[in-house]
C-alpha cells in the first residue's frame, strides 16, 4: 500500500554502525568517497572494499538489502563498464571483430571502475540505511553549526528539511486519493496528447496545492503552540557526542587511508 | 434483476512481497436495483477497497465485478461505461474541489462524459437542486463556501454524472448532527426520486439505521452478512465486537433483554422502543 | 479551587472591526467563563458556533477584540510591551494551556514519534536529560510508548492524535484544549482519543477543556458549555444540560438516545427520570419501572 513507504531507506538497527554519531558517518563517508578516487591500483581498492565490507558486517544489515541500492544505477555501471572495455587498448588483445577491440588492459580497468562505482554507491547506502533522514539533516546542522553568521538560516532550512521529510508520504497519500476522485469523476489521465494530459492534472494540482496550503497553516499553528520561536534558545534531546565508537570508526578510515597511499606507492601500475 | 455483482471478488496489495496483503476476500455480493445500502465496518475492514471495484478504480486480484449484467473488465469500453455508471463520491469530498466556479465544478464530471452542452447544463442544474445548492452558490468560487455547502457541492458533481449507481464514501464525517442530518436527507430525497442505487459507506449504524433499506457488513477484509436493517440489528452483539458502535437504544434493548424481559434486540429508534415498550408492558404486568 | 482560565465579556470577529458594532459578526460574543483547575469541561456547540475560536483565543493563538482572557492569571494580550516581554509572556501561556487540534495529520512535525514529542520541550529550551524523561512519562501516559521509534504517517489517526497528546504533555501543562481532536477520527479512533484524556484527568489532574460537536462525547464530562452564534447559551452538569433537549436540538445539536427516550416513555405513563444520560441508568431504571 502506498502508505508503507518509506523516505531514504532508514533500516533501523541497533548495530554499532547504527549508533555511531551521525556527524562522524557524514564525515567518514565523506572521507571515504574521496579516498575512493585516490585508489590507483587493485591493491590500494582492495583494502577499501575489504574496509567497506567490515563496515557492512557490522551494521548487520542483509547483503540482499544492500545490493538492492546498486540496483537502480545497474545501467549506469554496465554503460561504464562497456565503455571502459572498449575504449581501454592496454595491455594483450584478446578479442577483436570489426571495430571492436577487447584487451586485457580494458577487462581490468571496466572492473576496477565497476568495484570502485559500487563501493561508492554502498559507502553512502550504508550512511543512509543506518541514520534516519531527521538525524542526517540533524548532523548536517550541527557540523555547519561553528559558522555563527548563517546559524539561523541552517536551522530553518534543517527544519523545513524535516518537515519536508515528514509531509512527503502525506502529500504521497493525498495525490493518491485525489487522482482517484477525479478518476472516479470521468477524468482521462492516461491518454491524449502531451497538453492534453498535462491539462488533465490540473483538478489533481489545484486541491493538492490548496490542502497543502491548508495544512501549512494548520502546522504553523500547531508549532506555534508548541512554542516555537526559532533556533534561539532551543535545545534538542537527542544529543550528539563522540563516544569509543566513533573514536574506532575515525581511526580505522585514517588506517584505511594510509594503507591506500602507500600501497599506492608501492605498486604503480593497475594491477 | 441486480444491478451490481460480484463473483468471488479477491484484492490483494504488495503481491509477491513479503508485505503481501489480502485486503479483500473472496467477496460474493448482488445488489437490486433501487436499494439503499448502508456497508458498514471499521477502519481497514475493506470496504473503501469494495467500493473502489465497483467503477473500475481497482483492479481484482482474482473475481468479477459486474455491473448492469456486464462484466466490467471484459474490455476497454465496458470498463469505461463502468466508470460513468457507477458514481463514486469520496471521503471528504469538498478537498477535491477546484474550479473557478461552483457550476463548473459541477459540471466536470458531464462533460468528461463528452455530453452536449444543453444536457450538462440541465444536469448540472437538477443536480444543484437535489443538495440545496443556490443559483447564487453555483456562480460563487466553491471555496467561498461553508464546510456542508462544500460538501453539497461536491456531491452533486458526482450526482450530476447521473449514474445508475451512487456511492458515497463516509459522506457526513466531520459534520456536525446539523450538515449530517441534512446529508442523510437529500441522499434518501435523491434516492426516492430518482429510482436509483445508492450505496452509503459508514462506520455509524446509527445514521444508517435511519435511511438504508439494506445492509452489507464488512470486516476483516471479508463480507459478513448482506440483509435488512431489521435483520442486521438481530446481530448488535455481533457488530459491537466488531468494534462498530451500535445505538444507543439497541444498546437499552439488547440490556433489557439481558434481565429477561421479553423484547426484541432489533430495535434501533426511539419510536421503535417506544411501540416495543408498549407492546411488553401488558406482558410483563400479566406476569 | 485555582482557576485556570479566565475569559471576561471576550468578543472576537474575524473581520474588521467597523465603527457600526451591530453590524459586525463576532464569531465569539461577549463571552465570560471561568475554568478551574482539575475540571474536565465540554465545549459543545455546531460547526461555527463559536467554540473552536473560543479554544484559539485560550492560548494566545488569537486575541480577543474586547475583553481579556486570562490564563493562571497572565492575560494573553497586553498593550505596549517590547517583543522580548511578549514573546515570554506568550511562551508561558502556551506551556501552561496545550492544544490539540482536529487533524492529526497536521500537527506532527518530526519524522519519529519521539522526536516529535520532544519538539515542545525543545523549543522551551529544556535540558536534555530531562526532554528524554518527559518523552518517555508522555509516551507512556498515552498508551504509545512502544510506537516511539515508529514514523507517524504509519499510524492509525487515533494513534496519531495520541501522539500529537504526548507531544502537549511533555510541554508539562495545566491545560489541555482539544479542538475537536475526535471529529475526523473513526469510532475505535474516537474511543482511543476519549479514553486517553480521561486516563490524564483521573490520574494526572489533568485540567481538560474538550471542544466537540458529539454530544455523546460531552456526556462523561464534569461540565457541559453549549455555545451558538457565538454567545454560551448553557451552562451546568451534563445531567442539567442534557435534561433540555428542545433547546438543544433547537441549535443543530444532539441528545442521547437514552435521555430522549425516557421523555418519551414518560409522555406514555412511564415515569422515567429526566435525567437519565446512558444506556445502563436507562436499562436499571426502566427495569425497576417495569417490574413494579
Amino acid at each position: 500500500m502506498i502508505k508503507d513507504i518509506t523516505i531514504g531507506q532508514y533500516f533501523p538497527g541497533n548495530s554499532i554502525v547504527h549508533k555511531m554519531d551521525p556527524r562522524m558517518k557524514l564525515i567518514l563517508t565523506f572521507v571515504y568517497i574521496i579516498v575512493i578516487f585516490v585508489c590507483k591500483n587493485f591493491y590500494s581498492l582492495g583494502v577499501m572494499v575489504i574496509a567497506l565490507v567490515i563496515m557492512v558486517l557490522l551494521s548487520k544489515i542483509p547483503v540482499k538489502t544492500i545490493l538492492k541500492s546498486v540496483k537502480p544505477i545497474f545501467i549506469i555501471i554496465l554503460f561504464t563498464a562497456i565503455l571502459n572495455v572498449l575504449y581501454t587498448k592496454t595491455g594483450t588483445i584478446i578479442f577483436e571483430w570489426k571495430f571492436i577491440h577487447i584487451s586485457t588492459g580494458g577487462i581490468y580497468t571496466a572492473i576496477f571502475m565497476v568495484i570502485r562505482i559500487v563501493s561508492l554507491v554502498v559507502a553512502s547506502s550504508l550512511l543512509t540505511y543506518t541514520t534516519s533522514p531527521t538525524l542526517i539533516t540533524d548532523a548536517i546542522e550541527r557540523l555547519l553549526s561553528p559558522l555563527k553568521f548563517m546559524r539561523n538560516s541552517i536551522h530553518t532550512i534543517a527544519m523545513m528539511m524535516t518537515i519536508a521529510l515528514r509531509f512527503i508520504p502525506t502529500l504521497i497519500e493525498e495525490f493518491d486519493k485525489i487522482t482517484s476522485a477525479q478518476k472516479a469523476r470521468g477524468a482521462d489521465l492516461e491518454t491524449g496528447t502531451l497538453v492534453e494530459r498535462a491539462k488533465a492534472l490540473i483538478p489533481i494540482f489545484i486541491p493538492l496545492f490548496i490542502t497543502s496550503f491548508r495544512r501549512a497553516y494548520e502546522l504553523a499553528y500547531a508549532m506555534e503552540c508548541r512554542c516555537y520561536h526559532g533556533a534561539e534558545g532551543r535545545t534538542r534531546m537527542k544529543q550528539m557526542s563522540y563516544s569509543v565508537r566513533d573514536f574506532a570508526g575515525f581511526v580505522f578510515m585514517v588506517l584505511v587511508t594510509a594503507g591506500v597511499v602507500s600501497l599506492n606507492f608501492v605498486f604503480p601500475h593497475l594491477i | 434483476m441486480s444491478i451490481l455483482k460480484t463473483e468471488n471478488l479477491t484484492y490483494c496489495y504488495s503481491i509477491g512481497t513479503p508485505f503481501e496483503v489480502t485486503a479483500l476476500d473472496n467477496a460474493n455480493i448482488e445488489i437490486d436495483e433501487g436499494e439503499l445500502v448502508a456497508v458498514i465496518g471499521h477502519t481497514g475492514s475493506g470496504k473503501s477497497t469494495l467500493i473502489q471495484h465497483f467503477n473500475g478504480l481497482l483492479k481484482p486480484t482474482n473475481g468479477k465485478v459486474i455491473v448492469d449484467g456486464q462484466d466490467i473488465w471484459e474490455s476497454k469500453k465496458s470498463l469505461h461505461e463502468a466508470r460513468f455508471k457507477v458514481g463514486l463520491c469520496f471521503q471528504y469530498p469538498e478537498y477535491q474541489l477546484f474550479e473557478e466556479t461552483s457550476y463548473k465544478d459541477i459540471a466536470f464530471g458531464p462533460k468528461n462524459m463528452k455530453l452536449s452542452e444543453d444536457e450538462i447544463d440541465r444536469r448540472v442544474r437538477k443536480a444543484a437542486e437535489f443538495v440545496g445548492v443556490t443559483d447564487d452558490m453555483l456562480a460563487r468560487s466553491p471555496f467561498d463556501l461553508s464546510g456542508g455547502e462544500k460538501r453539497r457541492v461536491a456531491i452533486a458533481g458526482v450526482m450530476a454524472m447521473e449514474p445508475k449507481i451512487l456511492i458515497l464514501d463516509e459522506p457526513t464525517s466531520g459534520l456536525d448532527p446539523k450538515g449530517r442530518d441534512k446529508i442523510l436527507g437529500l441522499i434518501k430525497e435523491y434516492r426516492e426520486e430518482t429510482g436509483s442505487t445508492v450505496m452509503i459507506v459508514s462506520h455509524s449504524m446509527e445514521d444508517v439505521a435511519k435511511i438504508a433499506s439494506k445492509v452489507l457488513v464488512m470486516n476483516s477484509s471479508k463480507v459478513i452478512s448482506y440483509d435488512t436493517v431489521d435483520e442486521t440489528y438481530k446481530r448488535a452483539d455481533e457488530i459491537m465486537n466488531m468494534g462498530l458502535d451500535v445505538p444507543q437504544i439497541t444498546k437499552i434493548f439488547m440490556g433489557l433483554h439481558e434481565k429477561g424481559f421479553p423484547v426484541r434486540t432489533n430495535i434501533y429508534t426511539v419510536e421503535q422502543g417506544v411501540e416495543e415498550i408498549k407492546r411488553i408492558r401488558g406482558l410483563v404486568n400479566g406476569l | 479551587m485555582e482557576e485556570i482560565l479566565r475569559f471576561d465579556n471576550v468578543s472576537f470577529s474575524y473581520d474588521e472591526i467597523t465603527e457600526d458594532k451591530a453590524k459586525t459578526e463576532y464569531a465569539v460574543k461577549n463571552v465570560s467563563l471561568s475554568i478551574k483547575k482539575g475540571e474536565y469541561i465540554a465545549i459543545l456547540g455546531h460547526n461555527g458556533s463559536g467554540k473552536s475560536t473560543l479554544a484559539k483565543l485560550s492560548n494566545a493563538i488569537l486575541m480577543p477584540d474586547e475583553g481579556t482572557v486570562y490564563v493562571e492569571g497572565i492575560p494573553t494580550f497586553v498593550v505596549g510591551e517590547t517583543e522580548e516581554v511578549e514573546l515570554e509572556r506568550t511562551m508561558k501561556i502556551r506551556q501552561h494551556v496545550g492544544m490539540v487540534f482536529q487533524n492529526p495529520d497536521n500537527q506532527i512535525v518530526a519524522t519519529i514519534v519521539e522526536e516529535d514529542v520532544a519538539f515542545g520541550p525543545e523549543n522551551l529550551g529544556v535540558d536534555p536529560i530531562e526532554i528524554r524523561k518527559r518523552v518517555d512519562e508522555s509516551l507512556k501516559a498515552v498508551g504509545m510508548y512502544e510506537y516511539r521509534g515508529h514514523e507517524p504517517h504509519k499510524l492509525s489517526g487515533g494513534q496519531k492524535q495520541r501522539v500529537a497528546i504526548a507531544g502537549i504533555l511533555a510541554m508539562q501543562p495545566d491545560c489541555l484544549v482539544l479542538d475537536e481532536s475526535t471529529a475526523m477520527l473513526d469510532p475505535r479512533g474516537r474511543r482511543e482519543v476519549m479514553n486517553t484524556v480521561r486516563k490524564l484527568h483521573d490520574e494526572l489532574s489533568m485540567t481538560v477543556v474538550f471542544i466537540t460537536h458529539f454530544m455523546d462525547e460531552a456526556v462523561t464530562a464534569d461540565r457541559v458549555v453549549v455555545m451558538d452564534e457565538g454567545s454560551v447559551i448553557m451552562d451546568g452538569t451534563p445531567r442539567e444540560v442534557f435534561s433540555n433537549p428542545e433547546k438543544l436540538r433547537s441549535v443543530g445539536l444532539d441528545v442521547p438516545q437514552a435521555t430522549e427516550f425516557s421523555n418519551e416513555l414518560s409522555k406514555i405513563g412511564l415515569l422515567m427520570p429526566n435525567d437519565i444520560l446512558n444506556a445502563d441508568e436507562c436499562v436499571t431504571s426502566l427495569s425497576t419501572l417495569l417490574e413494579e
